[in-house]
């Protein structure tokens, strides 16, 4: 996974290299193991990367700053192209090797201020010339989101999400569409659109409503938080479960959805765990097991009192290997002492490979594509194990009216068309 | 009956077109600063001609003006008004649309117009502190964080700066960008006019959305114009540097989709508070166009960002396809004290918008817009409904060239704004076109549903603040307590302390 960022000064009088360092900082949820920055100089083009954003270093009088996080080294995606005469940097949100010459393409036509056609598929992207113009291009299938903001009349800020614009000191002017694009230049500033074989059908990855973004940001239209309410409301409706006490949810993507069903079975939700670090840890983004079992150790101690004794809905977002769901059940059945444990996860099963290349996991590891529905309820020690149903996915998708691609689900596209 | 246009761009164009359309069929001359191909064809179609002159010149212009012997004078831009233009056709006996100097300053001084709102009471002002030197103006603004700062004086739409979303994370950017800004009114601006005793205005950030109330009026009696919206970011998405407007919708009818009918009332009734205000202070009657260039914020709904003095530009080219009434009998009868008896008709079924095409350059460096070969297909614009003024262009031989503003303002009409705005995004794609190969851009966005349902958004939200602040009875309230200071209404002079 990754996070993209481009910011452009109008004016000398308005320097933003500070500014992207802490927009930076609102994305690194999307990617904590590699970050980058760019900027423009005199001399060209100067980049720095490390492990994390506070170890980047940009100049805080630059004009126009392009900047990702990756999580993981192999997801980092930094392409040098040369552009209307020029060298430039293209941050993608995914490795795409055979999109080279489509996003040099891209950039150079929205350079001039015309609409690139295309016929490759290509990523999102960012991408900073070595005078300082920035193109920032959503991928044509629409599979990961961009936004636009505004700065006063002093800079424009293009981000994965809203709360990077918000952070940066700007405020969210609105989306970019599938091929959808802005160039930023000395003089000029353009909407572009990707045009060409690349624009048939496009739909959003569920992952950026289900799990990636942050909860307070609003990814195409579509304000996450009450996107996700709405879900863990499905999964209470659909459940019918009388027994239940308590609900609670691992922190912290799964609390929208713990609240949601809380409200939807008339049952308090309560705070289950508090975790340690301060930092927003994306367990399943970690590639390597040993780095997501610390990871889930690090985030999970629980407030034993509110759940001991009790019957429990436990709710997380999705599940991947089910290492998670594993650990967190045995710190509730054995340290905690539970009655009962209801383990709700707010996605459909995960089962397929991803065919966009968005998500990176390797099928064998997935629990749902290869455990029957009772040997996982064992296995992770479970009185039951429920998960969103196509319909409910369907029903949120349409509410919200976005077309999101559940092919990982097994599901297709679903939603509305807009 | 004669007309002498003072002024030489998209507005006067408006004008024009407007005034030739009137059943006493004018002969129209216009004194012009350039060789404006629109006000010229307007003008010998009507067996008038366009006279080059220093429109803010008021000798020149009263030497155009006695040559031409006009039953109505009509002044277009502000800086004639300044000038005094007006006052100087009145002293020769001519009949004038147009504000005087003195009146004028609702405009030119952007000081003098917020200490009127407060000296009257008027609702719909802000907090504001002026300075004189700039190292007043600078110290002050030290920890300013949210504030705009501006030139005290009317500057063509240039060095506004809105300090807004401030963070304190981001303290040293603010701070260095209020120096700046501070430094660059006074050092670049500011410096080419000897005509104020301010400097630099420091005034309270408001949010909200823009819209333009204009009002046309004798002094006793005000006509108020349908609302339009212009959008000052250069660029789409509401991006970009400052301009003098890159196009503006109205209607249908006499409201925004985002205004209701009583804001739209209580903005008519600021702009006629000033105009009362304005003519008791100076002593004189205020005879032309006066707009609020307004904002509906949280803090008070209406309120005053500035004043114009005339109408507004591109804002006037929204009542072209509209109007069904005698623009030249309504302008007549307002310069000679006779409007009680008009009426302003217009067709309330039509949704107008109107698109600004500029040199790439524009705004903040029009030296590299100046001086391009362009064309324009009238017939296919006209095919398509809508109508092209000219600007910021001149003639130069039998070229037309850019003059580094904004050159072509497209208005088009239809029963939707999302209509109208795709008709104007092909004109403005299809018809205008550079010779040379430099760059034009337009805003592709003014009009669409798309960012119509942002205002709406908007609106809905800061409705929502300043009708709690109504209920509450601290409407244009902001109160700051500065802990063993004390506890204050005027953030602008809490920050100072
Ligand atoms: N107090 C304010 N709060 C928020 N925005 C403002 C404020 N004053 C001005 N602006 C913004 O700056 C723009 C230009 O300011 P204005 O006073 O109209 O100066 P100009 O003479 O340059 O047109 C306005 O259209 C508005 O968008
Ligand atoms: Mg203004």
């Amino acid at each position: 996974m990754s996070g993209l960022l481009a910011i452009a000064s109008f004016s000398e009088d308005a320097p933003v290299g500070r500014r992207a360092l802490y927009a930076l900082r609102a994305l690194e949820h999307r990617g904590g193991s590699r970050a980058v920055a760019c900027f423009a100089t005199e001399k060209g083009i100067e980049c720095s990367s490390g492990e994390s954003v506070r170890a980047l270093s940009v100049s805080p009088g630059a004009r126009a700053v392009v900047a990702a996080v990756y999580s993981s080294p192999s997801d980092c995606s930094v392409t040098r192209i040369e552009a209307g005469g020029e060298e430039a940097i293209a941050l993608c949100s995914r490795p795409c090797p055979g999109a080279r010459r489509a996003i040099e393409e891209a950039v150079s036509e929205a350079l001039r201020g015309r609409n690139p056609v295309i016929d490759t598929e290509i990523p999102s992207f960012v991408a900073l010339t070595s005078s300082g113009s920035i193109v920032a291009v959503r991928d044509s299938a629409g599979l990961t989101p961009l936004s636009v903001g505004g700065l006063g009349f002093d800079a424009a800020v293009i981000a994965s999400e809203t709360p990077a614009i918000e952070v940066s000191g700007a405020s969210p002017r609105d989306w970019l569409r599938p091929g959808e694009g802005v160039v930023v230049s000395r003089h000029l500033a353009k909407r572009v659109e990707v045009r060409g074989a690349a624009r048939r059908g496009h739909a959003l990855c569920s992952f950026e409503l289900l799990y990636i973004a942050r909860h307070d940001a609003i990814v195409d239209g579509v304000p996450v938080y009450s996107f996700r309410k709405m879900l863990g409301y499905e999964l209470g409706r659909v459940a019918k479960l009388s027994s239940i006490d308590v609900v609670t949810g691992i922190p912290e993507t799964a609390i929208p959805y713990a609240i949601g069903l809380s409200q939807a079975i008339g049952k308090p939700f309560e705070i289950g765990f508090v975790p340690t670090g301060g930092e927003r840890i994306r367990a399943a983004l970690q590639g390597d097991p040993l780095a997501r079992l610390v990871a889930i150790h690090m985030k999970m101690n629980p407030v034993a009192k509110a759940l001991e004794g009790k019957s429990v809905a436990l709710v997380d977002d999705s599940m991947v290997t089910g290492a998670t769901a594993k650990t967190v059940s045995q710190i509730l059945r054995y340290r905690v002492g539970v009655r009962e444990l209801h383990l709700f996860i707010a996605s459909p099963p995960l089962v397929s490979d991803c065919p966009h290349g968005v998500l990176s996991y390797d099928r064998g590891s997935l629990l749902a594509a290869n455990m029957s529905a009772r040997d996982a309820a064992r296995y992770l020690e479970v009185d039951s194990l429920h998960w969103v149903d196509r319909s409910s996915l369907e029903l949120a998708a349409r509410v919200f009216g976005v077309p999101l691609c559940a092919k990982c689900f097994g599901i297709g596209v679903v939603g509305g068309s807009r | 009956m004669k007309v002498l246009i003072v002024g030489s761009g998209a507005r006067e164009h408006a004008l024009a077109l407007m005034m030739a359309r009137s059943s006493s069929e004018p002969r129209i001359y216009v004194a012009s600063d350039y060789a404006n191909p629109g006000l010229s064809r307007v003008a010998e179609e009507s067996g008038g001609k366009l006279m080059i002159a220093r429109s803010s010149d008021p000798e020149a212009v009263a030497r155009v003006a006695e040559a031409v012997s006009p039953d109505l004078v009509v002044i277009g831009p502000e800086e004639p008004q300044f000038a005094g233009v007006a006052d100087e056709l009145r002293r020769r006996g001519f009949t004038v649309f147009g504000a005087g100097r003195r009146c004028a300053e609702i405009e030119r001084s952007k000081v003098f117009a917020r200490e009127l709102m407060w000296r009257h009471s008027i609702p719909g002002r802000l907090y504001f502190a002026a300075f004189r030197s700039v190292e007043e103006a600078r110290e002050f603004s030290r920890f300013a964080g949210e504030v705009v700062i501006k030139p005290a004086r009317q500057a063509g739409g240039k060095g506004v700066r809105v300090l807004s979303g401030y963070r304190a994370y981001l303290h040293e950017d603010y701070e260095e960008m209020a120096r700046r800004s501070i430094e660059s009114v006074a050092s670049g601006v500011m410096k080419s006019y000897s005509d104020t005793k301010y400097t630099v205005l420091v005034e309270q950030l408001v949010e909200g959305v823009e819209y333009t109330a204009t009002l046309i009026t004798d002094g006793s009696y005000h006509l108020p114009l349908p609302l339009a919206q212009d959008h000052p970011h250069a660029f789409d998405f509401d991006i970009g540097p400052e301009t003098g407007g890159m196009g503006s919708i109205s209607g249908p009818g006499w409201l925004l989709p985002f205004i209701e009918r009583g804001e739209f009332e209580r903005s008519v009734e600021i702009v006629r508070r000033a105009v009362e205000a304005l003519q008791s202070e100076v002593g004189e009657r205020y005879v032309g166009a006066i707009a609020g260039q307004m904002m509906l914020t949280g803090l008070w709904g209406p309120t005053v960002i500035e004043f114009y003095s005339r109408f507004g530009d591109p804002e006037i080219a929204n009542l072209l396809p509209v109007v069904e009434s005698d623009m030249l009998e309504i302008l007549d009868a307002a310069a000679s004290g006779r409007l009680a008896s008009k009426k302003l008709e217009i067709d309330e079924t039509r949704a107008v918008v109107v698109k600004a095409v500029a040199p790439a350059g524009y705004p903040l460096r029009k030296s590299l817009g100046k001086g391009h070969p362009i064309a324009v297909d009238e017939a296919r614009a006209r095919e398509l409904g809508c109508v092209v003024l000219y600007g910021s262009v001149e003639m130069r031989g039998s070229e037309m060239v850019t003059r580094g503003s904004r050159a072509i303002e497209i208005v088009c009409t239809a029963s939707s704004h999302e209509e109208a705005a795709r008709l104007a995004n092909r004109v403005a794609a299809e018809c205008v076109r550079s010779l040379d190969g430099w760059p034009l851009f337009f805003r592709s966005d003014i009009g669409t549903s798309r960012l119509l349902s942002k205002r709406v958004e908007l609106a809905q939200r800061v409705r929502r603040v300043y009708r709690s602040k109504e209920a509450a009875g601290t409407l244009g309230e902001f109160y700051v307590w500065v802990p063993g200071k004390g506890f204050f209404s005027n953030p602008i002079l809490a920050r100072g302390r």
